[in-house]
């Protein structure tokens, strides 16, 4: 799995790579906990370049929304597809945070 | 027609774990539409094992992969206390994020996920027996 920052307005955009496991979702989890104590509420996560996705990973999106969400913030989704969408799908989760197709989407959505 | 690896029950056991079913799929000729699937159920399986099964107490895990007609099988077999992880309730999916509860929702990807989910106790053994169809995507899963 490879982390990668970047800024979309105010928000802290996150781009994931690769697996989202029980192994990835202890990186994601130091590195999103990080901006957040550097006072990011609002992120998005770009999942297009994620392969993977189980519900190691679906417990630590749900925790970060949990924590950033008394911040007054948000966690928006974006570019999620394949095995990965029907996760998200099954679990009830795509229901539960704003889903964007692409980056600029989701900039709509963090304004 | 079988083969199986066994190895201590651990978060270090999920790679080679998942590297061996990738084998015997592709020795078996699954769907690669399935493969992201099998996966998926073993590491929910593993993990919940690992957390939940055996806790605080160190064991093994043995994982059998075989056909069975137009199927492609793993049992996972382990020697902790009666666990039947099918027995978990299923999550509330239409919760607020709020009520939702952290957790909880690998048993139900793999009820989702596999065609066929069986448990049962046997010579002081955990086995839980997980089918799934060899050719494409399932079109009839269990709600």
């Amino acid at each position: 799995m490879n982390i990668d920052d970047s800024r979309l307005g105010k928000a802290a955009v996150v781009t994931v790579d690769g697996r989202l496991d029980a192994a990835g979702s202890t990186t994601f989890d130091a590195h999103c906990n990080k901006l957040v104590e550097k006072g990011d509420a609002t992120l998005v996560l770009d999942f297009s370049g994620l392969e993977y996705l189980s519900s190691a990973g679906l417990r630590s999106i749900l925790a970060l929304a949990k924590k950033v969400k008394p911040l007054g913030g948000k966690i928006v989704i974006c570019g999620l597809a394949g095995t990965a969408k029907e996760i998200f799908d099954i679990s009830g989760f795509t229901s539960m945070f704003p889903m964007a197709a692409t980056l600029e989407d989701a900039a709509a959505r963090v304004l | 027609m079988e083969k199986t690896l066994r190895l201590p029950a651990e978060l270090g056991s999920l790679e080679p774990f998942r590297l061996f079913v990738l084998q015997c799929a592709r020795d078996l000729a699954v769907h690669e539409s399935r493969v992201p699937q099998i996966e998926l159920v073993l590491e929910e399986l593993l993990t919940n094992l690992v957390f939940h099964a055996y806790k605080e107490a160190r064991g093994d895990v043995e994982l059998a992969c075989f056909p069975r007609g137009d199927a492609f099988c793993m049992r996972i077999c382990d020697w902790s206390s009666p666990f039947n992880p099918l027995e978990r309730p299923p999550p509330d999916l239409s919760a607020a994020l709020e009520d939702r509860p952290i957790g909880g929702l690998g048993i139900h990807l793999v009820r989702k996920m596999a065609d066929g989910l069986d448990y049962r106790r046997e010579n002081d053994q955990n086995i839980v027996e997980i089918c799934f169809r060899r050719d494409t995507q399932q079109d009839n899963r269990d709600a």
